[in-house]
């Protein structure tokens, strides 16, 4: 039970507080609701560029970092398909600095031509590092233009390319900023060691005064209902051949989504998993299988991804996994099984708020459903699932019309198969 | 009108508010910490154990060891034990690392008790299978190639070789041959030999009967017996080092050296350089080579510290054709750190993020015993943060200056690259 005041300010900045006496830090979470998929097609990668750009000064103060280092302070931030969002993390007597500091930058940017040279390489070197220089680091730059045709989720929050990075210029980091960094559009919570009239008064006298702005309008395509089956297949320099399979799933707020999550749960989590027991374990088709759901605002995608194991074709592993996912899909899950993952869950999101931090993450992500209460339903929606409701987002979600596999070929167990075998 | 150019006032401590555990003992006489925070009703037990790298008789036992404890019983199979843990909200891991093994249970409060039975089951009574071992050999070696792939790897790797020599615990790596020559009796004879706990931790909301309960079960463990192995680091003689891998982008680079204790009168000199060369996001490796040149995603450096050495490490990523720059910008500033004071402001930024930081870590029940983990493994007083964070505050530029010339001397460094 995460206890919370929200309030919100003039201008429509939303202000939560989570009071937390038995901490000696103070933490600030200042999420802006804009993401990967407010971009346009040919200027993808720009919310997360602008992320960096944020720490290169703002109207009043030439360096973000330097002050708050200075008063023992710590930040970060992250940018994804739907949100970007900053924190920072300070010892609790100087919580006033992070709304110095956050404020400026909410009331404008340095826009220093030098940071954006800068930071354009620097996100560059992030694309190549994560993205280009790893084994498997291009799926998700392959899997997700096949799974969504229209929405644009179809890109990576990276980008599509790395030069719409290279591309970007000044006047369009301006637009961004002015667009998307207004009061609002972000949400505030301030949690740990503070008390809810101290933030009220900081808060009043920080963000009060920036002018509110005109929360920009969101009007996405939303995906079609896929009609039939997608399959693409791509062959790269990797030791060992790999298999993705997604399907299109409701969004993070939606009823259903606890009762896909679950399904997801029984599916690959872990070694007790269905997929694990049957195919790594017992028919010993793959050497790691497992599924995740992609957790987006808007409809999200289920995806198993695996590893083959050497010897074997990716058209018997598909065929394998193809047989556990229908099975699951005409029947559901066994009563055992649904009770052991929403086991799982249940603990999962009591440990995930041991973490001061995390608690205040998850309050912004609430506020930004409309109703902040609902992060303290989750337990209560997860124990509410049952088997029928598996059942029928299972028939929904699972169908093979519904799925995109993709085939990722190893070009080196290809050669070494035809070596053993000539 | 408000002034937003002046910062506000702030203030700083020197506070290291760690929770006070209570100590207690197995009936061997292993001690037992328990950390009581946090309103969550969750609970975390550690059991630090000797299976570590450094007392397994080949490369991968230990490893191994650890990974398949879980994988059967005398009465339960890999899935009922992880059907088993699951079904109770827990989670079970087990990690061998250089010199450790961790054995980690976390735990709902109200289900402690049968979590608890069920990971000493697994602790005692191990079958250790067969066809789970091939089936473990088979996705370490896949893994292994995939990490072969990797330049970060290969340049760790190597640079850890060219530190340690190739058959030392910190320096070698497991080789797939190692791994088709491990045999099941290897690893039964490493858990019957080591897996004996010398420190418990249990952190979160613990209560009396949950402190009594621990005790009891733990207690059927057995107890330490054996003195641990020597080994004597034999580092290659090469300062340079580079590991070809065609078509990378990018190049990984690892540069660093041999350093002192936790418990040397010049560790706490040897932490605030190395923050302010590279320990954090306004150090001058990350203003130098990422904020204004641009040339990686990150550059950092840090202290790795082992039960028997420490070294200090500057790892980066960086686009192929600017490895020279990158490197000479490195040796540069390690130039800098032994040849000028450091000017008072970065200086006093330095400490002060270093101090708060610290003590922000503090902020789960998990925290405070991972801090207290450290302080029993490493024989050190139980005031060591408090006692550093009052050195750090105190230091001044000179006698960092004098210090600096030991642990930062650019040819001391050995330098790796790949990509």
């Amino acid at each position: 039970m995460i206890r919370y005041e929200a309030f919100t300010l003039d201008n429509g900045l939303r202000v939560i507080v989570h009071e937390d006496p038995t901490v000696e830090i103070a933490v600030m979470n200042i999420l802006y609701d804009v993401g990967s998929r407010d971009e346009q097609p040919d200027k993808t990668g720009f919310a997360h560029l602008f992320e960096h750009l944020m720490f290169g000064g703002s109207a009043n103060i030439p360096s973000y970092d330097e002050p708050l280092q200075r008063v023992g302070g710590e930040s970060n931030a992250f940018t994804n398909t739907d949100v970007t969002n900053y924190y920072l993390t300070v010892p609790a007597a100087n919580i006033e600095t992070g709304f110095w500091l956050e404020s400026d930058r909410m009331l404008s940017l340095s826009f220093d031509p030098e940071v954006l040279e800068v930071q354009r390489k620097v996100v560059i070197e992030e694309f190549k590092q994560n993205y280009l220089n790893q084994p498997y680091g291009d799926v998700w730059l392959k899997l997700r233009p096949l799974v969504y045709e229209v929405h644009p989720y179809q890109w990576a929050t990276i980008g599509k390319d790395v030069s719409h990075i290279a591309n970007a210029t000044l006047d369009q980091v301006k637009d961004f900023f002015y667009r998307y960094y207004v009061p609002s559009n972000a949400i505030l919570v301030v949690a740990g060691k503070v008390t809810v009239p101290q933030v009220r008064s900081l808060t009043e006298k920080w963000f009060g005064p920036i002018p509110s702005g005109n929360p920009p309008h969101r009007s996405l395509p939303s995906e079609p209902v896929q009609q039939k089956a997608k399959f693409a297949e791509y062959t790269a320099d990797v030791p060992a051949a790999a298999f993705y399979q997604a399907f299109h799933m409701p969004g993070r707020f939606d009823d259903d989504f606890y009762a896909v999550d679950l399904m997801s749960d029984a599916l690959g989590r872990g070694p007790s998993s269905r997929l694990y027991q049957q195919l790594v374990r017992k028919n010993e088709l793959f050497t790691s299988i497992s599924t995740h759901t992609t957790g987006s605002i808007d409809p999200g995608m289920l995806v198993i991804s695996g590893r083959i194991k050497p010897g074997v074709t990716l058209e018997e592993a598909h065929e394998a996994v193809q047989a556990i996912v229908t099975d699951i899909a005409r029947k559901g899950l066994e009563e055992e099984e649904l009770e052991r993952v929403k086991a799982q869950a249940e603990s999962s999101l009591e440990f995930a708020e041991v973490e001061v931090l995390n608690r205040a993450i998850n309050l912004a992500f609430a506020t930004l459903s409309g109703d902040t209460s609902i992060v303290n339903q989750e337990a209560e929606r997860i124990a509410r699932v049952n088997a029928d409701d598996i059942r029928r987002v299972a028939s929904g979600v699972l169908r093979e019309s519904n799925s995109t596999v993709m085939y990722y070929r190893s070009r080196r167990a290809q050669s070494e198969a035809l070596k053993d075998a000539s | 009108m408000l002034d937003r150019r002046t910062p506000p006032a702030f203030t700083s401590n020197l506070n290291f508010g760690l929770i006070q555990p209570k100590v207690a003992a197995l009936r061997h006489g292993t001690p037992v910490y328990f950390i009581k925070g946090g309103e969550q009703n969750v609970l975390k037990i550690e059991l630090v154990l000797p299976a570590g790298r450094w007392n397994e008789s080949m490369p991968g036992v230990a490893h191994f060891s650890a990974k398949l404890l879980s994988r059967g019983t005398r009465s339960k199979d890999s899935f009922a034990i992880a059907s088993g843990f699951d079904r109770l909200g827990a989670h079970f891991d087990v990690t061998a690392g250089p010199d450790f093994a961790t054995v980690t249970l976390y735990s709902i409060t109200r289900n402690l008790a049968p979590a608890l039975e069920l990971a000493l089951e697994v602790l005692t009574e191990p079958t250790f299978p067969e066809e789970e071992l091939a089936q473990l050999k088979s996705t370490f070696l896949q893994n292994l190639k995939i990490s072969m792939e990797k330049t970060s790897y290969l340049a760790s790797q190597h640079f850890r070789k060219t530190l340690f020599g190739e058959h030392h615990p910190y320096g070698r790596e497991t080789r797939p041959d190692n791994v088709h020559a491990l045999r099941r009796d290897d690893l039964v004879a490493f858990h019957d030999r080591w897996f004996r706990p010398m420190l418990v931790l249990v952190s979160g909301k613990v209560e009396d009967q949950h402190q009594q309960l621990i005790l009891d079960t733990l207690s059927q463990l057995p107890g330490m017996q054996e003195p641990e192995k020597d080994h004597e680091p034999q580092p290659v003689g090469n300062r340079r080092g580079h590991v070809e891998k065609e078509g990378s982008l990018q190049t990984s680079l690892r540069i660093g050296r041999r350093a002192i204790p936790r418990s040397h009168p010049d560790y706490p000199a040897l932490v605030l350089l190395n923050h302010v060369l590279g320990g954090h996001f306004g150090s001058r490796l990350m203003k130098n080579i990422r904020e204004e040149k641009g040339l990686t995603y990150g550059i950092h450096s840090s202290i790795h510290v082992m039960k028997r050495d420490t070294y200090l490490l500057i790892g980066a990523d960086v686009n192929r054709e600017n490895t020279d720059i990158a490197l000479e910008e490195v040796r540069k500033e390690l130039e800098r750190v032994c040849s000028e004071p450091i000017p008072a402001d970065e200086l006093e930024v330095g400490r002060r993020h270093f101090i708060g930081s610290l003590q922000s870590d503090l902020s789960t029940p998990f925290a405070h015993a991972d801090k207290i983990r450290t302080m029993v493994l490493y024989n050190l007083p139980m005031d060591h943060y408090a006692r550093l964070i009052q050195e750090i505050d105190r230091m001044s530029a000179s006698d960092l200056l004098a210090r600096a010339g030991t642990y930062f001397q650019k040819d001391t460094f050995i330098e790796v690259s790949a990509g």
